[in-house]
């Protein structure tokens, strides 16, 4: 069986009041119901979540090169790094003091608006070879272009940030690629097939309407 | 269906400016796939809005120098003849310089059945007014494979291969374009066969864009099946260059068709109706 390609549906609320935030979660969460990840500032009630400040025992969301006190040490941590553009990049350090700091789990990587395609990709291939097997590509900063090109020419990469409504080029790439599209989450749930889009084929598909030209003298 | 690639890494296609004059947005034909025209009866049209005008070219807002390639096409109901046309292209050379497109076989075929005058006469004289190319239109359907009920009035392959061999004897370039729906091209050995026979100047791929067309309910080609058929296309026919006509966002694009094997991807940057 070929690599699922998978969704992730995530909602980053660290930036939100505390007030309106784990609202907010619980709002997203249940529109798929119950599934979903939650990014958010410190640790709340959701099965699946990563969270800014390192906790003890909790999966660490690494954006930076905030210091880990030792008696918070998260089991598990992801690193969101801009894709690095040569060895003394910013990008390298956080990278290197998230591995430091606990277990590597998982790599979103942001990509630098002048970064052109084919360097982002030699540097992206790298980090696969040498510090994890996934990476997860951020969609508003590649670009649809690029992140379904870069997804297409190898199954180590995963799209990050998908909302609802672009769910359908996933699906669109899945079934080009002939993998399967999964719904998934960090919750430890297993993973949720989901449709592939209603197929019309060319072949099938006459436009009703064609029947019945000129156009303009179409019945309604 | 997996679409698949062989890539030549570092690749890049060219990535062409592209400036398209509309001659008129009427038209009776009613292709399926196409986002320009404005339906209308298919009738003599005495009081139907003029087409592009002479005038309309001087204005200011045309960034004539931005635009590296001119396509010059338009709807089927066009008010003025043919010759109208010629003079407007000489103008459009006087005014820029960057290689232009001028009618597709599928207007040409038109002006030949409706002034009753010689196909080779009207391509001639498109050479002659300053056309460095047949626009590409007229062929996609049969080359890649798709019902023909999508435009019933679109050119048979007797018809296009009739003006592409006037085009030829003309010594004027023309192009073939292929359509790419959102599932993939699959070339027929027949298609490969006329292509190679043929010899166009080179192929202008055309991924279905279906948003406010009658084959919306399809969808649009990615960047994905659009580089898929491209590698395909280059493979079947080597020596013959490939463009990509871009309609949306143009970004990477470069990089992507480049490395599928594309020469160029034309990017429209402006557009003038009439
Ligand atoms: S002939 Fe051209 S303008 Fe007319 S409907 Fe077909 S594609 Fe559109």
């Amino acid at each position: 069986m070929s690599t699922p390609l998978c969704w992730l549906p995530t909602l980053d609320i660290s930036n939100v009041d505390v007030s309106f935030g784990p609202w907010l979660a619980h709002r997203f969460l249940s529109s798929f119901r119950g599934r979903g990840h939650i990014i958010s500032q410190s640790p709340g009630p959701w099965p699946s979540q990563e969270t800014i400040q390192a906790t003890s025992g909790g999966q660490w969301y690494c954006r930076g090169l905030t210091k880990v006190p030792k008696r918070s040490k998260p089991i598990g941590i992801t690193a969101e790094i801009s894709v690095p553009t040569g060895l003394a990049d910013p990008a390298l350090d956080v990278l290197n003091h998230a591995l430091q700091t606990g277990p590597l789990v998982r790599l979103v990587a942001i990509r630098p608006h002048d970064l052109n395609l084919h360097q982002a990709e030699t540097s992206l291939r790298t980090l696969l070879d040498t510090v994890i097997d996934t990476i997860w590509l951020d969609q508003q900063s590649f670009g649809w272009n690029a992140l379904t090109w870069l997804i297409a020419s190898d199954p180590r990469f995963q799209p990050a940030g998908i909302s609802p409504q672009d769910v359908w080029r996933l699906s669109q790439l899945a079934e080009q690629l002939g993998r399967p599209l999964v719904l998934r989450d960090f919750s430890g749930k297993p993973d949720v097939p989901l449709p592939g889009l209603h197929h019309f084929s060319p072949e099938q598909s006459v436009p009703r309407a064609l029947n019945s030209l000129p156009a303009w003298g179409r019945s309604p | 269906m997996a679409v698949s690639f062989s890539l030549e890494p570092e690749q890049r296609a060219l990535l062409t400016p592209v400036g398209r004059l509309s001659t008129s947005r009427m038209c009776w034909a009613g292709c399926a796939f196409c986002r320009l025209a404005i339906s209308s009866p298919r009738m003599s049209l005495p009081d139907a809005p003029p087409g592009l005008s002479v005038d309309r070219l001087q204005a200011d807002d045309i960034a004539w120098d931005a635009a590296a390639f001119l396509k010059l096409r338009g709807g089927l109901s066009i008010k003025e003849p043919f010759d109208y046309w010629l003079h407007l292209i000489r103008r459009i050379k006087e005014l820029s310089q960057a290689p232009l497109m001028a009618f597709s076989p599928v207007e040409v075929w038109y002006f030949h059945t409706q002034e009753r005058r010689p196909v080779r006469e009207l391509v001639r004289l498109l050479k002659w007014a300053g056309a460095d190319f047949l626009g590409s239109g007229g062929a996609e359907l049969w080359l890649s494979g798709l019902p023909l009920e999508w435009a019933p009035y679109r050119l048979t392959q007797s018809e296009w291969l009739t003006v592409a061999d006037a085009a030829r004897a003309a010594d004027l370039r023309f192009a073939a374009s292929i359509l790419v729906p959102p599932t993939g091209l699959s070339l027929s050995p027949d298609s490969i066969k006329v292509l190679q026979d043929v010899k166009p100047h080179h192929l202008d791929v055309k991924p279905l864009v279906s948003d406010g067309t009658h084959l919306g309910a399809l969808g649009n080609a990615n960047v994905v099946v659009t580089a898929s058929s491209v590698n395909q296309l280059r493979q079947h026919l080597p020596e013959v260059p490939v463009y990509v006509d871009w309609a949306e966002e143009p970004e990477d694009t470069d990089a992507i068709f480049g490395s599928a094997g594309a020469e160029r991807v034309l990017v429209p940057i402006w557009e003038v109706l009439p």
